[in-house]
């Protein structure tokens, strides 16, 4: 094979090698490998010296041989051989890094450096045309990269001391049995710190130039001097950085790190305010000093947790659709426990619980139909900080069990029956510092004295407003339309059990004592002021709820308008006012006809002459809106349609300062009887200028219509 | 259709939120309109004189828009089946079934107990997420 | 490239392309020794494991969102400076140029207004009220009051979603949605996250869905609304003709159906779907026990009201979310609509206060007396403040104020907040004087308060983790008890 086509093949391969580096180092986490590509991985401990000599060679030639190069294709030989090597050592690199446990910092270090000597090496065959002095600044960087980055595979391999000066080491014992011959500091405090510190204040890494892996490192202190030692006043360093809140940036360890358990901090914190004493025996300290017993109660991790992995046992076995049974949070291994659903309760779930009764610190069984048995079994969990009994239709009697309970602190039996003398006796010698015992009836006055008897459990009664009288909400008028063209059919309506609703017809207001009361829905064929009003003993009875239905048998055979509505709110046209659809609460809803400036007038005609009664028209008002009332109607009547008879004016009343009105309202005219007519022309007025207390004051008022009642 | 969180015209929407709450579940399976639609779907289909199988074949083509794999006709077919089973042997839940909504049988007589069955074979095509989801 | 660059590299297109093709080959072959390389992210396993972060002080949450923005300085933010000045213009030193609205950018006065309202202290905190809450002043010992909200946004949707969603577009998960995402529904028979509406007589401001969307999260995180009718859910009894077994057997088909199809397709809502179809036949047994209000005895709805058991009220709802929170619903969010009174403000706000200020303060004393608020989050407020001048015309006693984004005031019950009154606005109620408190430091806080940290809670979408609180927000640690 001719060296050209060797020269060829060596590009080719490392073409395919590189990207698939690339790729492979930066999913190395996620890559998987088999069994042979480990064992592939272990030749990279053999391969990795040869280009390390070639690339020390090929920067000295980069460097001091540029003015006698070799002949282009050997040199080429050497740089795609070498560049071969590279990304072969580092692709055997990958996989040998699959294989164990290496520290991550420095292993990261590595892989990158590697990864960056393969492509650096890559780049050599393409650069021979660039000038002399780039090729040396490349090959110093090279030269550079190469030298670092190898030596960390070799912290790896070799461990921390691979390439110093070999000193004595001295090994630290490991602590085998609890033995109060140790230092507080050898069997607590030197554990805590090596778990929880040292990853970033140790040997590796020295953060804040603070190193914590021996006691003299640990007096030496950090860039902020002395950590333990109290000055002016304030805490000592280590302690004030480890009781700050977790969000703040100089808590330690930094949020998202392993936090210090309480236990631990206690301990920290003791042992640093009895004096931060390295030497002193716990068999040397007082059998009740706190710190001593804490300390010796300390067992390390036997492994450093990886932060969010849950190690507790699984619940899923006890968990059901109507049961939860969860750990308070990730990394804790108390227990809380929820029922839903009375009609499901099973007394098997409950007693399935004992297996881990120890840890269970919240039940909640509201609602559940539990029995003297259940309780029996809750009795068991002793840890039990807090229960909720509420409407379980135990007895006081049936709880006092729950009194043995002594770590039972929040205790809630809303909805039992009891009274003050039941509660009293109940209350003697428990354990408890919270008791809720709502109930329909209690009343505070009734359990004032208790409260003064048991200062040290707060009883939590709640209110009850009996006592208080409010008012009931208006009853409700189920019925949209209120248009009857023959009859309507009205049903009344109140949510809350007892009420009675009375009603009248007649237009007065309803009172307790005649006025009848509602039971059946009412029927109405003609024009109706439906008034209806709430009355409960104990209640203040409700305001008048009303609604007037119309008796509209009379349909004109045309309608029209003699002057158009504003512009904005031409609604459908003239027979807007006879299609039996109510414009509601929305003014702006195309249901309403308006008119500002112009005054309305429009014609209605039959083919027969008829006498008419009676016209309402319907109408919104909202003086906030600039919607005042209709001045007033007035009815004409001809027969010809060119002259028209003057039939009567209804007049009503304006807005009064004090008013605040948004509402429908009905406007009506009575016609004097008599007289027949085939055409009828109406004039609504409005009024011209707003008063001056209004807001608009001077301009003309509005007024909204949006239907027209005849019989 | 607000419970399919559908524009409530307030704004224009450019392009509908993809939804999906059990509250729509509900209407599928237990709405009137959805439950007369499967019965006069299913009357329709018992009026043509085909095979239990190819009537349901149509059903699932008229809904999904699409022929059934074989997994699926297996499985629907089963169930039909079952429920013609079902239905010939209890004429109370029968008539009580094909009772849903006001919308008119077809005069033309038909296997009752098998539009029965299809009836509720087609609620099951409408609720499946093909159908109800465009996606 | 260069001809002497292409010269200098020896290479060329050409040269370049056909060992590239080789390089593709590489990455294939890599491709295959990573497996999880194409697959979308599974966090949601992830996060089950590891939620909460630490020990959550409250469980679940109940968010009375005042939509409209209720006036701070009508009801809780005294400012007697205001009173004095009343009818002046506001100085340029304190609005120092900042936007307005465009409704009263253009005004070319702005006078202050004092409230009309007279004022009081209550409790322990000596906390102010304004006259038309009384019920909330009396529960002042268990409020945690915070003066100094400010928020980016100064119109009602943005703001709006920007409290919902922490960011002012929409498309972004609710907080209820992270919610469920992060810790799951407690009761296995209801939504996690449950919305409920009300309307006031005010003038009102529209809710839309978006509001209470998943956003990129999985789909059985949207907030439920219930109806605000009759039947808070619809459609919850089986026709007659099925029984529950027969149900049971036609959820088991679409189950199976609809699993096929996943096995085919692969899109994850398909799961959804039948998740959501279980949670609708169990909600079916659970619903109807929860949502009637009728059996509540009489006591109970004094204490809320009469209205309370009038469907859609905000007293309702009020009722309606404490047992749906009593029954292990992670997030009931109500929204009450009505508190835009850019005119005609006194009257709209008493109108307002009389719906919400009862039922309000009777949940606080309903979950306390039944042991419960300790565990329960309550958070009362608006999507913005309102302005310290008057909008339109200023007479004696009617008056408007604009959208204020400066500073307003919301407050929180219950669920491990300390009571007290927090952060200090200016003599004129305009600009924060002390202890700020964005949105997103809000929302840190409710996620604290739930036992999650904020910043290690997100969600990888297309290619970038999103949290609530984007990339900002800060613990309020001051409040937390």
């Amino acid at each position: 094979m001719d060296i050209k086509k060797l020269n060829q093949w060596g590009e080719w391969c490392i073409w395919f090698l590189n990207p698939l580096l690339l790729l492979l180092g930066i999913y190395s986490e996620a890559s998987k490998t088999n069994n042979i590509l480990l064992w592939f991985g272990k030749l990279h401990p053999l391969v990795l010296h040869f280009p390390i000599v070639f690339g020390i060679g090929i920067v000295i030639y980069f460097l001091f041989f540029q003015n006698k190069p070799l002949e282009e294709n050997k040199e080429k030989v050497v740089l795609v051989g070498n560049s071969l090597m590279a990304s072969m050592v580092a692709l055997l690199g990958l996989f040998l890094s699959k294989q164990d446990t290496y520290d991550t910092v420095t292993l990261n270090l590595h892989k990158w450096g590697g990864l960056s000597i393969a492509f650096i090496s890559w780049s050599f065959i393409y650069i021979k045309k660039i000038p002399n002095s780039y090729k040396k600044i490349i090959a110093l960087i090279y030269l550079f990269v190469l030298l670092f980055f190898t030596h960390q595979g070799a912290l790896l391999t070799h461990g921390e001391n691979a390439l110093s000066i070999p000193t004595p080491v001295v090994v630290a014992e490991e602590i085998k049995t609890v033995d109060s011959s140790f230092t507080v500091y050898e069997k607590a405090i030197a554990p805590i710190l090596t778990q929880k510190c040292l990853s970033c204040h140790g040997p590796e890494k020295v953060k804040g130039n603070l190193q914590l892996q021996s006691p003299e490192l640990i007096v030496k202190g950090g860039k902020d001097g002395n950590i333990l030692n109290a000055i002016q006043n304030e805490e000592a360093l280590l302690l004030q950085r480890i009781h700050l809140p977790n969000a703040d940036e100089k808590h330690m360890p930094p949020d998202g790190k392993l936090q210090l358990t309480l236990e631990e901090l206690t301990l920290l914190t003791k042992w640093v305010k009895a004096g931060g004493n390295f030497t002193k025996k716990i068999s040397e300290m007082a059998k009740t000093d706190s710190l001593a017993i804490l300390a010796m109660a300390y067992k390390a991790p036997t492994k450093a947790v990886s932060g969010s992995k849950n190690t507790a046992p699984d619940l899923k076995e006890y968990n059901s659709s109507y049961l939860t049974v969860n750990y308070l949070f990730n990394g804790s291994d108390e227990i809380e426990v929820n029922f839903f659903q009375s009609s499901f309760y099973k007394k098997e779930q409950l007693s399935r619980l004992v297996k881990i009764k120890d840890k269970i610190v919240s039940l909640n069984m509201q609602g559940m139909p539990l029995t003297k048995e259940d309780l029996a079994i809750i009795v068991q969990f002793t840890h039990l900080k807090k229960l909720n009994l509420n409407y379980t239709k135990l007895s006081l009697n049936d709880i006092q069990p729950l009194k043995t309970m002594t770590s039972l602190k929040n205790l809630s039996i809303c909805g039992m029956e009891l009274n003050q003398n039941s509660l009293t006796k109940f209350l003697e010698k428990a354990p408890f510092s919270e008791i809720h015992i709502w109930n329909n009836h209690s009343n505070e006055k009734e359990f004032e004295q208790l409260s003064t008897n048991y200062k040290k459990i707060k009883i939590i009664i709640g209110d009850n407003l009996d006592a208080e009288i409010i008012k009931l909400t208006s009853p409700i008028i189920e019925q949209d339309s209120s248009i009857i063209v023959t009859s309507l059919d009205v049903v009344v309506k109140h949510f809350l059990k007892g009420t009675v609703v009375r009603y009248t017809t007649d237009g007065s207001d309803p009172d307790s004592l005649s006025s009848p009361i509602y039971t059946k829905k009412l029927h109405f064929t003609k024009n109706t002021v439906l008034k209806t009003k709430a009355f409960k003993p104990g209640w203040i009875s409700s305001d008048i709820a009303q609604k007037t239905f119309y008796k509209s048998d009379i349909h004109p055979d045309t309608i029209y308008f003699v002057t158009n509505p504003d512009k904005k709110y031409p609604g459908s046209g003239a027979k807007t006012l006879t299609d039996y659809e109510l414009g509601e609460q929305n003014f702006s809803n195309g249901k309403w006809l308006a008119y500002r400036d112009t005054t309305m007038k429009f014609i209605i005609g039959f083919k027969q002459t008829i006498h008419l009664k009676e016209a309402h028209f319907n109408a919104f008002v909202d003086n906030g809106a600039y919607i005042f009332p209709i001045l007033s109607i007035i009815i004409e009547g001809s027969n010809d349609g060119k002259q028209y008879k003057k039939l009567n004016e209804a007049k009503f009343p304006s807005l009064e300062k004090t008013d605040v009105v948004r509402e429908n309202k009905s406007f009506s005219c009575t016609i004097p009887a008599g007289a027949s007519f085939k055409f009828y022309r109406f004039t609504l007025l409005n009024l011209k200028k707003l008063p001056k207390w209004h807001p608009g004051k001077g301009t003309p008022a509005w007024i909204f219509v949006d239907e027209l009642f005849l019989n | 259709m607000m419970i399919f969180d559908a524009s409530n015209r307030d704004q224009c929407e450019a392009k509908r939120a993809s939804t999906n709450t059990p509250l729509q579940a509900l209407t599928m399976l237990n709405d009137p309109a959805v439950l007369e639609a499967s019965r006069v779907l299913a009357e329709n289909i018992s009026l043509t004189n085909k095979t239990l199988e190819d009537k349901l074949e149509q059903a699932f083509e008229t809904i999904v828009i699409r022929k059934p794999s074989k997994f699926e006709r297996n499985k629907l077919m089963d169930y039909c089946e079952k429920q013609v089973a079902f239905f010939n042997t209890n004429a109370p839940l029968l008539k009580n079934t094909l009772a849903v909504g006001e919308y008119k049988h077809p005069t033309k007589k038909y296997k009752e107990a098998e539009a029965a069955a299809l009836m509720k074979t087609i609620l099951i095509l409408y609720n499946l997420e093909e159908t109800i989801t465009k996606s | 490239m260069n001809e002497f660059l292409e010269h200098g590299l020896n290479q060329n297109r050409r040269k370049f392309l056909s060992k590239l093709s080789l390089g593709i080959g590489g990455l294939a072959l890599g491709s295959l020794m990573i497996p999880g390389l194409f697959d979308a992210s599974n966090e949601e396993e992830l996060f089950a494991n590891v939620l909460p972060h630490f020990a959550p002080k409250a469980k679940r949450v109940i968010y009375l969102f005042q939509n409209g923005a209720p006036s701070q300085l009508d009801l809780y933010d005294y400012k007697p400076m205001l009173q004095k000045m009343h009818g002046q213009d506001l100085p340029a030193s304190i609005r120092n140029g900042q936007r307005l609205t465009g409704m009263t950018a253009n005004q070319a006065k702005f006078p202050l207004v004092g409230t009309k309202f007279n004022f009081a202290q209550h409790g322990t905190s000596g906390a102010w009220f304004g006259e038309t809450i009384p019920h909330i002043a009396s529960m002042s010992d268990d409020l945690c009051i915070i003066r100094t909200m400010y928020t980016e946004a100064i119109n009602h949707d943005p703001a709006l979603t920007f409290f919902q969603t922490g960011a002012q577009v929409g498309n972004r998960p609710s907080m209820g949605s992270w919610v469920s995402y992060g810790l799951g529904s407690e009761n296995k028979n209801l939504p996690a996250f449950c919305v409920l509406l009300s309307k006031g007589k005010g003038n009102g401001q529209g809710v839309y869905s978006k509001l209470w969307n998943n956003g990129f999260l999985d789909s059985i995180h949207q907030g439920v609304q219930f109806s605000s009718g009759e039947e808070p859910v619809k459609y919850l009894t089986d026709p007659e003709f099925i029984d529950r077994g027969d149900k049971r057997k036609i959820l088991d088909e679409i189950a199976s159906l609809n699993q096929e199809a996943y096995k085919n397709i692969g899109d994850p809502e398909i799961v959804t779907k039948i998740q959501q179809y279980e949670l609708a036949y169990r909600m079916q047994m659970a619903v109807p026990e929860i949502t009637s209000l009728q059996n509540e005895p009489e006591s109970i709805v004094k204490m809320y009201g009469p209205e309370c058991l009038a469907p859609g009220t905000y007293a309702a709802n009020c009722l309606l979310a404490r047992k749906l929170s009593e029954n292990g619903v992670r997030f009931v969010q109500l929204y009450h609509q009505g508190w835009d009174s850019h005119g005609n403000l006194p009257t709209e706000l008493m109108g307002q206060c009389k719906d919400v200020d009862r039922p309000s303060a009777a949940l606080i004393k309903d979950l306390k007396q039944r042991g419960l608020l300790d565990e329960t989050l309550v958070i009362w407020g608006g999507e913005f403040g309102r302005t310290n001048y008057c909008q339109g015309a200023l007479t004696k006693d009617n008056y408007g104020r604009d959208h204020h984004p400066r500073a307003f005031t919301i407050w929180m019950a219950g669920g491990g907040v300390k009571p007290g009154v927090y952060g200090e606005t200016d003599d004129f109620g305009y600009n924060i004087n002390s202890l700020p408190v964005h949105v997103h430091d809000f929302h840190a806080t409710v996620m604290h308060l739930m036992g999650i940290d904020h910043e290690r809670f997100t969600f990888k979408h297309q290619g970038r983790r999103f949290r609530l609180t984007d990339v900002a927000g800060k613990v309020v640690n001051e409040i937390i008890s």
